[in-house]
């Protein structure tokens, strides 16, 4: 009874929140690790929105078929990521955790983190050959020499051996970053989580 | 809206005290914790429409953001947790000495103790934790054993 009375009287302290304290919270500028993902979130989707119509136009600038073929794919698939993109954005927007058990929240906030971070590496990892090739195409039909390229294997082995090796590069240090950024944070979200459940 | 927000948020200022008191490791992170916690209020508030007390709601929140808070690295290891929370000097021995064993307990832990300490059913806990009744009435005997443990050590001690 002594320990509770203790612990509810602390309320009667006096100045244990100032109001500038208030209006400084209620304007806060810094942002925590979810706004941070969610601001991230979003600009992929306006440079995506923004670079997606430029792939389409390279359809009607390349003269190969296998590069129209290639800016097709690419400009297809952007489409598809920008409305995964923007789904997972409105899911994490509309996250209200003042109507959620801590439970939920935190589950939520795992949820959150790992879809976005995956979907990311997924789209990378597809799109790292394809848009490689691309420009690599691109840059021969610029300079003329897509006719010799037709002819010279030597010219597509290079081509092949550049992506086996800027494709896992890329992916794995995509990866090594989401993980040097998130890691900790799942890792500290996994924990009270498990503190919860745990009998 | 702003104006009922503020003095809603100065009556029941004692809950981000106390959740920013047993959550932040110090000084810094207290400040950090306060303002996400009052940030996150903010926010929700517009869709606050008084179906519980504005307290519970508050708590809910605050305990969400604690849980979902990360203290900055450097600031955790620059700063010992004892150092400069403000108001901690206001505080009598006895009112320390329990936020003191408080923070000892692991966070799921804290959130059960704070929410039963200031009156709060089991089935309320249960749905602010989002856990089953059983599970917290099983967590709070434990907490309680703890608890009553460390005070028995500290009076045999004096």
């Amino acid at each position: 009874m002594e320990i509770k009375s203790s612990w509810q009287e602390m309320d009667k302290e006096e100045n244990l929140l100032l109001k500038g304290d208030i209006k400084k919270g209620m304007h806060l500028k810094k942002e925590d690790v979810i706004r941070k993902l969610n601001k991230r979130l979003a600009w992929k989707i306006a440079f995506t929105a923004i670079f997606t119509p430029f792939y389409f136009l390279a359809i009607f600038i390349v003269a190969s078929l296998i590069g129209k073929a290639l800016f097709t794919f690419i400009g297809l698939f952007h489409i598809l990521g920008l409305i995964f993109f923007i789904r997972q954005y409105r899911i994490a927007k509309a996250f209200d955790p003042s109507q959620m058990s801590v439970k939920e929240v935190l589950q939520g906030y795992l949820e959150n983190i790992h879809k976005t971070v995956r979907l990311e590496e997924r789209a990378g990892l597809l799109l790292y050959p394809f848009a490689g090739s691309a420009g690599y195409v691109f840059s021969l039909s610029q300079a003329g020499r897509m006719d010799e390229a037709m002819e010279k294997p030597e010219i597509w082995l290079i081509l092949l051996v550049t992506l086996l090796i800027i494709t896992p590069i890329a992916h794995y240090s995509a990866k090594w970053l989401n993980k040097k950024t998130f890691k900790s944070y799942t890792d500290l979200l996994e924990m009270r989580l498990a503190q919860l459940d745990e009998n | 809206m702003e104006k009922k927000f503020v003095a809603l948020l100065e009556e029941n200022a004692g809950i981000i005290y106390k959740v920013t008191r047993i959550y932040a490791h110090n000084s810094d992170d207290a400040e950090d914790l306060r303002q996400e916690v009052i940030y996150q209020a903010w926010r929700s508030y517009p869709r606050f429409k008084g179906e519980s007390k504005f307290s519970t709601w508050l708590y809910k929140i605050a305990l969400n953001t604690a849980l979902t808070h990360k203290a900055k690295e450097e600031k955790r290891r620059s700063v010992p947790e004892q150092t400069a929370i403000r108001n901690s000097d206001t505080l009598s021995d006895s009112k320390e000495l329990l936020i003191k064993y408080i923070r000892q307990f692991n966070d799921a832990e804290k959130l059960i103790i704070m929410l039963h300490l200031d009156g709060y059913s089991n089935d309320d806990i249960a749905l602010i934790a989002g856990i089953s009744k059983n599970h917290v009435a099983v967590k709070l005997h434990r907490i309680k054993e703890k608890l009553a443990l460390n005070l028995k050590e500290k009076i045999n001690g004096n």
